[in-house]
């Protein structure tokens, strides 16, 4: 067994500055959750454990002057779910956090190392599609935008680059008069993980006649990625819920999802529940949306 | 320490000192009153404590339980201790040409390595009924799983890492899944000694089962299937095996029968009995799942040969991955009626995957059978039940030993036999249910039947929310797209092994301070069996609870008294020390007339004082005054019903008493996603007397929620060999969030005339009842009938007929829609 | 490569050398000899190694040791006070919230929490905090009775 190296980082330039000297021995660490498990599975070895767990200005959740919310890429699941400036700004992170595991997870797993994971089934992606939200990395050349939409690629792999650090999410300001909603099916009531099924709606309407002028959504657990439909997305501009566009947006989710099959439910089925519960969430989005308030 | 001799009475429990034992004892015993006065009121006084039957007592063992100093086998270590690990089969069936283990033995921190070559022929094969298990495989592996090499090191870690580089060369042999192919004629034959796979084959018959089809009003045929279960306790098997300064071999071990270790080892190490001792260790779950051999044999050997203490504790993935499971059954169920809904035959054929070796799969089968209808007369009844071995880990025994499948099947088809002649399932059962007086299959004459009781415990809360929800759902209160439903079903269970003897004893001894100490074989595995059998030893002997230890699952200080399961062990070895509570207080009020100059008929014990002529004594004054003779004094107790089922004819008496139970469960479906919630629960049973009443509740809400998780979401999934979900990840135990936010449990009022001060018994037995009653609100909500376990969420859509790709187009958006749950 | 760390556990101090991949549960349990904290599907899903890490409950399998140096760490030993069962302890004690008990240290360190955060919770808010945490023997019940007598007393 060669020995473990172990290095704590308390800046984003030192953390990117020994990852480029690791090279591709460095593993950085955040809050360990899925580390963690493929340790005790021996699903790796990492060679040099580099922690960014205590870079506080990782932490960081604040709007900015122009109106984006900003997270640190190392704010927990559960500072996510209790924080007052993202209740006031986008509750859509409070529902979806509050689906997340339980609070023994939450308080170690980051939103920053939810989104690098790039699991399908994982929370955090699926609600920051919906919200448009992009990605800022720290890398040797400096800062890089990635839009969330663009991030990931494929099982497991995202746009993050081997040299770069996930620094924050910026969420664009949410236009007025919109409402927001997160639904998520698993055959538990909670704690389920690996064959969950889950949807993000975040849309805003003309005040004056209800219809749809703004429209973003996000799946999770229907394809090896978790998945932004911009075709669904268009089709309910200016719309507003009814029937058809369901029927509608049911066919799309049949003709655009590719959702894997597992030991518990049919590639089918899941496309089933991905249309109903998208239609679920577009539902009570769009009722908040018309409520004037986009709390629950 | 471990390896210390003198164990003081109750230690067992605690990894402390018996002296900081003994100061947390005085607060359980202020809490012990405390209960006491609560429960028994204006009555109670500091001295008229001895009353105990009855009482929701806290549980002694719980006290360290709650502190963080059980006595857990994996959180005892020793001086010098290694770990072992084992190297297993990555083939479902093949030869094993090879085995290198040259570069694990150079791996860091290796003592040991152990193979099948190390162990003599004839001590290789281990089991319970028989032995047909190699502890290392030999020659062959019959299952992904299976250990070939055991491995001791200085850390976990290095013994793993020495596991990982042991190579073995396979020849692939030809695999078997399933039953069926198992017994199709000419397949491979897995065991040497079974022709055609067949590892038991039952045929039972009463009465002439075709003449009642071909005159059945009514006849319900269906095939039912079952996926295999893990027990998932909590705490993985685990064990530590040292040989101690007198050269005795110790085991201290997670298990539910430790006689069986201790015979077992005998064979397998050639150590006289006397120099082996096995103890349980504080079990952290067992249901079924702990009384086959897993590391006991590997972890006593590796410790033989290193003289060193071993220490083994599975992983999860390796409890999923190599340890029994309930059986996987596919069976055709055939059930006559009249149109008054009598029920006239029943015909059942099984098929199940016994797995690769043996394990409990007669018992199960044997139980099964005698089960079969129960707790309903059935004139006419023919049973065909056939294990076959598979290239599967092996199926062994787990809560209720197959029972709860068979109740699946036969609670389903009582609902929809009701529901077709257009009575409540309720009175379907009533019609149906057992009384005192009938006789079972095997011809057993049934009393104290107490299943009517529980119907009628139940009957009003079904006929009250029955009414309730047609309102709520013709009033269109609920949520659109949810329905709701109720499903009734019914247990009736036999407490002990099936129609062989098998006697529990107990022995009491007494102490010069006035403490008295209850030697019991059967275990308590968790249950809290030994605080029962404190209870009834104190009020037996009329004496004050504190005065009482129970020792029990000690090898060198108990008879073997079988092991606990099947609900035997109140019943049984609570008889047993009420036998011995008679002798105890013969010996003991001898003991003291002859010091105090009286005639023995002179003396007793009353109310946890000695009354000696008319003069009363405290309990302790008396065991003083006898001081030089306490030691002599034994009480001896052996509770040896008359069981036996002739196994040609299937008749006899299978059991000596039954426990009785009803369940009403209330769902919600969601019927665009076909998913259940479990809403409300409540179940009502026939136990006999219940000696500890928080005890018992605790047990019937642990069965249900048990029986919850196999009827809703837990299944073994395997492929090509291969166990798919080996983790809690995807092995979906049900949670808090996925219980019934209610459950509500009754005891009804019976007393057994055969049990200890009327006890029957039933822990086990809660978890019989619930998927039938699942299955049957499935149909009451949405109309459709599962006939297969778990009840998924895609195969209740499937069955409605939703599911498909243009059925949303129905869907409505009125209303405000329902909040995720 | 040993990573020099203390640990606050239970209010008193510990330095010792860990392995970088280490995890918190194996050190507490094989150094420390603190076996109250038990351990089984070493993926953070069952709760029974839960601990308190600065009094927020955490998964300790999942917690690599060196990422706690420093922190307060408080597990089931540190419960009692001054010799006596802390009023959670005793309530699981009376109200037969424990069976088996292996799963026991996890709910007790989840309701510490949950109490010192919520002393009033509701029902529902009880279930939601054990969630996290899995029991096979009591079907709940008693536990969520348990810490309700404890929340209304």
């Amino acid at each position: 067994m060669t020995a473990c190296l172990y290095t704590r980082l308390d800046t984003v330039d030192d953390a990117v500055q020994c990852l480029a000297s690791a090279g591709e021995d460095g593993h950085v660490i955040a809050g360990g959750v899925a580390l963690g498990i493929l340790l005790n599975e021996r699903l790796v070895k990492p060679a040099h454990l580099l922690d960014i767990s205590r870079i506080d200005a990782l932490k960081r959740i604040e709007v900015t002057a122009e109106g984006v919310l900003s997270i640190g890429a190392l704010a927990t699941h559960q500072e996510v779910l209790t924080s007052a400036v993202v209740a006031a700004t986008c509750p859509l992170l409070i529902e979806m956090s509050s689906e997340i595991a339980c609070e023994r997870i939450r308080n170690r797993g980051t939103i920053g190392g939810s989104i690098c994971l790039g699991d399908p089934q994982g929370d955090p992606p699926v609600a920051l599609l919906a919200l448009d939200a992009v990605v800022r990395a720290a890398g040797p050349q400096g800062l890089r935008d990635i839009p969330i939409r663009t991030f990931f690629q494929d099982v497991y792999t995202t746009a993050l680059q081997s040299d770069e650090i996930l620094q924050e999410i910026r969420i664009p300001r949410i236009p007025d008069g919109g409402g927001m909603a997160y639904h998520k099916f698993s055959a538990r009531r909670a704690m389920d993980y690996a064959t969950t099924v889950s949807a993000a709606v975040q849309l805003a309407c003309d005040p004056d006649d209800g219809r749809i002028i703004n429209a973003g959504l996000g799946l999770g657990g229907v394809g090896v990625t978790p998945v932004w439909s911009k075709a669904i997305a268009d089709g309910l501009l200016n719309a507003t819920p009814c029937p058809e566009i369901f029927a509608w947006m049911r066919k799309l989710v049949h003709e655009e999802l590719s959702p894997i099959g597992d030991h518990l439910y049919s590639a089918d089925y899941k496309s089933h529940v991905a249309a109903v519960i998208l239609r679920r969430a577009t539902e009570r989005a769009y009722n908040r949306a018309v409520a004037g308030s986009d709390r629950r | 320490m471990a390896s210390d001799k003198k164990q003081p009475a109750g230690q067992k429990f605690a990894l402390e000192s018996a002296k900081q034992q003994a100061l947390w004892q005085v607060q359980f015993r202020q809490i012990v009153a405390d209960v006491q006065k609560q429960a028994l009121g204006p009555n109670w006084t500091a001295n008229s404590s001895a009353r105990s039957i009855g009482l929701p007592l806290p549980r002694n063992d719980v006290l360290y339980k709650v502190r963080g100093t059980a006595r857990y086998a994996a959180n005892i270590s020793m001086d010098g201790m290694l770990y072992g690990r084992f190297a297993r089969s990555q083939e479902p069936h093949a030869r094993i040409l090879n085995i290198d283990v040259s570069a694990a033995a150079r791996a860091p921190g290796v003592h040991a390595i152990l193979t099948a070559d190390d162990i003599l022929q004839d001590r290789l094969l281990v089991g319970t009924h028989d032995n047909d298990t190699p502890i290392l495989a030999k020659d062959r592996v019959r299952y992904v799983g299976e250990p070939i090499v055991a491995i001791v090191a200085e850390s976990v870690e290095q013994a793993q890492q020495a596991c990982d580089l042991v190579e073995v060369e396979y020849e692939s042999l030809p695999v078997i899944f399933t039953p069926e192919e198992a017994i199709t004629a000419g397949a491979y034959q897995i065991d040497a000694e079974a022709e055609g796979n067949i590892i038991t084959e039952h045929r039972h018959a009463v009465g002439d089962v075709d003449a009642a089809f071909a005159a059945a009003d009514i006849v319900l045929e269906n095939t039912f299937t079952t996926e295999p279960i893990d027990h998932c306790f909590l705490e993985a098997q685990a064990g530590l095996a040292f040989v101690d300064s007198g050269g005795t071999l110790n085991l201290l071990v997670s298990t539910q029968y430790p006689h069986f270790h201790h015979e077992q080892l005998a064979r397998v190490t050639g150590l006289p009995m006397e120099k082996i001792r096995v103890i349980q260790t504080v079990v952290g779950g067992a249901f079924g799942g702990k009384i086959d051999d897993t590391i006991e044999c590997a972890s006593c050997l590796l410790a033989l040969k290193t003289s060193r203490p071993v220490s083994m504790t599975l992983t999860r993935e390796e409890v999923f991955i190599a340890t029994t499971k309930r059986h996987r059954l596919k069976f055709r169920q055939k059930l006559a009626a009249t149109r008054k809904g009598h029920l006239t035959a029943l015909e059942l054929d099984i098929l199940c995957d016994g797995g690769a070796y043996r394990s409990y799969s007669r018992v199960v089968a044997g139980r099964c059978v005698v089960h079969a209808g129960m707790p309903y007369r059935f004139p006419n009844l023919r049973v065909h039940f056939m294990t076959a071995f598979t290239n599967h880990v092996p199926s062994g025994s787990m809560r209720s030993f197959g029972v709860v499948k068979m109740a699946f099947a036969l609670e389903s088809h009582l609902t929809e036999l009701a529901a077709k002649i257009g009575i409540s399932p309720i009175e379907i059962r009533k019609r149906n249910g057992f009384v005192d007086g009938d006789a079972t299959s095997t011809g057993q004459v049934l009393q104290d039947v107490g299943l009517l009781k529980t119907l009628a415990e139940i009957e009003p809360v079904y006929e009250r929310r029955k009414r309730e929800l047609a309102a709520v759902h013709g009033q269109g209160q609920m949520n659109p797209g949810r329905k709701r439903g109720l499903g009734v079903a019914c247990l009736g269970y036999g407490i002990g092994y099936s129609g062989i003897r098998n006697p529990s004893t107990a022995r009491l001894a007494v102490s010069a301070d006035g403490f008295v100490t209850a030697f019991c074989g059967t275990p308590d595995i968790g249950t809290g069996s030994d605080m029962a059998l404190t209870q009834i030893a104190a009020e037996a002997l009329d004496i004050d609870l504190g005065r009482l230890r129970v020792v029990s699952g000690d090898s060198t200080k108990t008879d073997d008294s079988g092991p606990t399961s099947a609900s035997r062990t109140t019943y049984f070895s609570g008889n047993a020390v009420c036998l011995a509570s008679e002798d105890f207080k013969r010996q003991f009020c001898t003991a003291v007339a002859e010091k105090t100059g009286c005639l023995p008929a002179q003396v007793r014990i009353d109310n946890d004082r000695v009354i000696v002529r008319n003069e009363p004594l405290a309990f302790e004054q008396a065991c003083r005054l006898i001081a030089d003779d306490v030691d002599a004094i034994v009480g001896y107790g052996k509770f040896d019903p008359d069981i036996e089922v002739d196994i040609s004819t299937y008749q006899g008496n299978a059991y000596p008493t039954y426990t009785y139970g009803t369940h009403l469960v209330e769902i919600e479906v969601d019927e665009e996603l076909g998913s259940v919630d479990v809403v409300r629960y409540w179940a009502a049973h026939d136990g006999g007397v219940i000696v500890n009443p928080i005890g018992a509740e605790g047990q019937v809400e642990g069965g249900i929620v048990q029986g919850l998780g196999m009827a809703l979401w837990e299944k073994i999934v395997r492929q090509e060999g291969f166990i798919v979900n080996p983790h809690y990840r995807d092995y979906l135990l049900p949670g808090a969030m996925d219980s019934p936010g209610e459950i509500n449990v009754w005891f009804v009022e019976t007393y057994d005339r055969t049990g200890p001060f009327g006890a029957k018994g039933l822990a086990e037995a809660s978890i019989i009842p619930a998927p039938g009653a699942i299955a049957g609100a499935i149909s009451d909500a949405v109309g459709v009938w599962p006939r297969g376990m778990p009840m998924e969420s895609e195969k209740i859509l499937e069955l409605m007929g939703h599911y498909s790709t243009d059925a949303a187009t129905s869907a409505t958006v009125k209303g405000q829609p329902r909040e995720p749950r | 490569m040993s990573v020099d760390i203390s640990l606050r556990v239970n209010g008193a101090e510990h330095r010792l050398a860990v392995e970088p991949t280490e995890t918190l549960v194996n050190v507490l349990r094989n150094r420390l000899g603190m076996t109250g904290t038990h351990k089984d599907c070493t993926m953070g899903i069952c709760g029974a190694c839960t601990i308190l890490l600065n009094g927020q409950p955490v998964s300790s399998c999942l917690l690599l040791a060196c990422q706690a140096d420093g922190e307060a760490i408080r597990t089931i030993e540190g419960l009692e006070r001054d010799g006596a069962l802390s009023p959670l302890q005793e309530a699981f004690l009376r109200y037969g919230a424990v069976q088996c008990g292996f799963c026991t240290p996890g709910f007790l360190m989840t309701a510490v929490a949950l109490l010192e955060k919520n002393p009033k919770p509701d029902r529902n808010e009880i279930i939601d905090a054990l969630k996290g945490n899995l029991c096979r023997c009591t079907g709940y019940m008693k536990i969520v009775d348990a810490i309700e007598f404890v929340a209304n007393n």
